[in-house]
C-alpha cells in the first residue's frame, strides 16, 4: 500500500446482484479524501448500502476496482479481505449490531480480538473512547440496558478502537432522533478532524447538510 | 485472532449459546451412556464369554501313542515344548494301579502315572519334596484311598505284589489339563521312560488349529493310525466365530450410537448457526476470518460435548457398577475420546457452511 494513496478510492465501478439484474453504479470511480465525511446518496434503490458493503469489502464488485491506500484488494482471498475490514477498516451498521450477550465494552473490544490484539491491551482505550463518546458509565452495561442513540456512539465506539483509516457507516442516523443524530454525527466528524475518513450512506437531509463531501448515485 | 482469545470467546460464546450448548451435551451424554452401557456390557460379556472358552479347554491337545510304537520320548516332548505358540507339554506313562505297599493287594487300588519331562508342567508340590526318578507323589484323594495319614510311604504295582515299591515322597494337586491325575499317585519317570500320551497347551485358543498340524509334523508318522490326537480344534473355531459375531455387533452398534449422534450434532449446530446467522454475519463483517468462525463454532460444541461425555460417562458407570458390571475402563475412555471426536467432526460441517454464508445477505436479512 503505497503512501500519500488515497486510503479509498473506487475505479470504474459496476455491480449487479446477479447475471442479468440492473447494473448499478454505472462506471462510477471516487477518491476519497482522508479527514473529510462523505455521504452517499441518492433515492431508494440506487446502491448506496451496497456501495458501502463494495467499499467494506464484503461484496465484490462485477467491473472495476476498489483501492485501499492505493493498493487493489477487491480481487483478494477472503482471508486477506477479512483482515483489511478488521485492520484498516470500521464499521458502523444502522441498528448498531451489538451482541447482546456480552458487555459495551466488550462489544468494543470485539473487531479489535479479530485484528489479532489481546483483550486486556484494549480494556483501557476502549474505556477512555466509551468515555469521551459520552456513554463511559454504561461499560459494563448489556446493550439492551442503554438507549438506541447510546448504542449506534458504542458502534461508533467499536469502529474507532482500532484507529482504521477509514470509517464506514451505514444509515448511523437511521433509527435515531434529533438530537441523538446531532450527538452521532458530531462524533464522526470529530474522528474526521482526527485524520480519519468517514463514508456515510444516508439519505437523512441532516447528514447530508453537515457532510464535507456528497457522492450522488 | 489469537487462539486465547479465541477460546475465551468460544466459551463466552457457548454460554450464551446455552440451548445449542446444552442440546450437543445431551446428545453426546446420550451418546456415551447409549455406548456405555450396551456395547459395554457386551464387551464385558465377551470377557467372560472368552475366558470360559479358554478354561474349557479348547487350547489344550492330548496325543496318544495308540500302538504302543514308543516315539512320545523326552526328546519330542522338549521339541513340541520349544513351540513359540506352546505354553507347556508334559507327557504322561499309561496308567497302571498301585497299591499302599504296607497293606498289599488287599488295599485300595488307585491309578498311577509316571510323569515323562517337567513334573511342575503337570502338578503343584503341595506337600512334601519333588520326588527324584522312581519316587512318586499321591494327590489328596489317593492319600485317603491308599490310607495313609501323611503322603509319606510307598505304593506298588498291583500287578507286581510283592515287588519293588515306589516311595511316596509328598502330595500335589494337578495342573490344567491334567486335572485326571489328582485321582492318583504321580511319579517321576526313570531314564529313558517314553510317554503314552502327551497333553499340549497352546498359548491361545486360536492356535490351537496350528498346534494340532505342527505336532503331526514333527512326529512324521507314516502311518496315521500309530498316534491318536484329541484336538479342540472345533471348539476353538466355534469360540473365534462366536467371538467374532459378538465384536461385529459391538462395532456395529458402536458405528451405530455414533453416526447418529453425529447427524444429531450436526442437526443441532446447524439449527444454531440459522438462529444465529446475524450473530455470525456481524462477526465476519466485523473482520472475522472464515476460519475463526468456524473454530469457534466447533469449539462451541466441543464444550457441549465434553460436559456430554463426562455426564455419559458418569452415567453409564454407575448404572454399570449398579448392575455388577465392569467394562474395560480403556473402553470407556475411548468411547469418550470417539464421542469428542464425532463432536468435532459433526460440527465442522455446519460451522463450514455458516463460515461461507455472505455476510450482506445475513446482515439485509431481517
Amino acid at each position: 500500500m503505497s503512501k500519500g494513496a488515497a486510503p479509498l478510492a473506487v475505479r470504474d465501478l459496476c455491480f449487479a446482484y446477479r447475471k442479468g439484474a440492473e447494473e448499478l453504479f454505472g462506471g462510477l470511480s471516487v477518491d476519497f479524501t482522508p479527514g473529510t465525511v462523505t455521504a452517499l446518496t441518492g433515492p431508494s434503490g440506487c446502491g448506496k448500502s451496497t456501495l458501502l458493503y463494495i467499499l467494506g469489502l464484503m461484496l465484490t464488485p462485477t467491473a472495476g476496482e476498489v483501492l485501499v491506500e492505493g493498493a487493489r484488494v477487491d480481487n483478494l482471498p477472503d482471508a486477506e479481505r477479512s483482515w483489511i475490514r478488521g485492520s484498516r477498516l470500521g464499521f458502523i451498521f444502522q441498528d448498531a449490531a451489538l451482541d447482546p450477550t456480552r458487555s459495551i465494552v466488550d462489544s468494543v473490544i470485539e473487531p479489535a480480538l479479530y485484528a489479532g490484539a489481546w483483550r486486556r491491551d484494549m480494556l483501557a482505550p476502549a474505556r477512555a473512547l466509551l468515555e469521551e463518546l459520552g456513554v463511559g458509565e454504561r461499560v459494563d452495561h448489556k446493550p439492551g440496558q442503554i438507549s438506541g442513540g447510546q448504542a449506534q456512539r458504542v458502534a461508533i465506539a467499536r469502529a474507532l478502537l482500532t484507529s482504521p483509516p477509514v470509517i464506514l457507516a451505514d444509515e448511523p442516523t437511521g433509527n435515531l432522533d434529533a438530537s441523538n443524530t446531532t450527538v452521532v454525527l458530531d462524533a464522526l466528524h470529530h474522528a474526521a478532524r482526527r485524520g480519519h475518513l468517514v463514508v456515510i450512506a444516508t439519505h437523512d437531509p441532516a447528514v447530508l447538510e453537515r457532510s464535507d463531501a456528497v457522492v450522488e448515485l | 485472532m489469537r487462539w486465547r482469545e479465541l477460546l475465551s470467546e468460544a466459551w463466552r460464546s457457548a454460554r450464551s449459546a446455552l440451548v445449542a450448548t446444552v442440546m450437543v451435551a445431551i446428545v453426546v451424554s446420550a451418546m456415551c451412556a447409549t455406548t456405555g452401557l450396551t456395547v459395554g456390557r457386551a464387551i464385558a460379556a465377551q470377557s467372560q464369554i472368552e475366558a470360559r472358552l479358554e478354561e474349557a479347554g479348547s487350547r489344550s491337545l492330548t496325543v496318544t501313542d495308540a500302538r504302543g510304537g514308543g516315539f512320545l520320548t523326552s526328546s519330542i516332548i522338549d521339541q513340541i515344548n520349544a513351540f513359540s505358540i506352546v505354553e507347556r507339554a508334559v507327557g504322561v506313562t499309561a496308567a497302571f494301579d498301585s497299591v499302599n505297599t504296607a497293606i498289599g493287594l488287599g488295599g485300595t487300588g488307585v491309578p498311577t502315572w509316571f510323569v515323562v519331562g517337567d513334573m511342575a508342567d503337570a502338578i503343584t508340590l503341595t506337600w512334601g519334596r519333588w520326588p527324584e526318578p522312581g519316587e512318586a507323589l499321591a494327590s489328596a484323594e489317593a492319600v485317603q484311598a491308599l490310607g495313609l495319614e501323611v503322603p509319606v510311604g510307598s505304593v506298588v504295582q498291583a500287578t507286581h505284589h510283592p515287588g519293588p515299591g515306589i516311595p511316596i515322597v509328598g502330595s500335589f494337586t494337578a495342573r490344567e489339563p491334567l486335572t485326571h491325575l489328582n485321582a492318583g499317585v504321580v511319579g517321576r519317570a526313570p531314564q529313558g521312560t517314553v510317554a503314552h500320551r502327551v497333553d499340549v497347551l497352546a498359548d491361545s485358543s486360536s492356535n490351537a488349529v496350528l498346534l494340532t498340524s505342527a505336532t503331526v509334523h514333527l512326529l512324521n508318522r507314516a502311518d496315521p493310525q500309530d498316534l491318536s490326537i484329541d484336538a479342540p480344534t472345533s471348539l476353538a473355531q466355534i469360540e473365534t466365530e462366536v467371538l467374532g459375531d459378538l465384536a461385529d455387533f459391538n462395532q456395529g452398534l458402536v458405528v451405530l450410537v455414533l453416526v447418529a449422534g453425529a447427524v444429531l450434532v450436526s442437526v443441532v449446530t446447524f439449527a444454531d448457526t440459522l438462529v444465529r446467522r446475524s450473530e455470525l454475519g456481524r462477526r465476519r463483517a466485523l473482520g472475522a476470518q472464515r476460519w475463526a468462525v468456524v473454530s469457534l463454532l466447533v469449539i462451541r460444541s466441543a464444550i457441549g460435548g465434553l460436559v456430554g461425555v463426562a455426564l455419559g460417562t458418569v452415567i453409564a458407570s454407575a448404572v454399570n457398577v449398579m448392575a455388577g458390571v465392569h467394562p474395560d475402563p480403556a473402553f470407556t475412555v475411548a468411547t469418550g475420546v470417539m464421542a469428542l471426536a464425532v463432536t468435532v467432526v459433526a460440527s465442522c460441517i455446519p460451522a463450514t457452511v455458516a463460515a461461507h454464508q455472505d455476510p450482506v445477505q445475513v446482515l439485509r436479512t431481517p
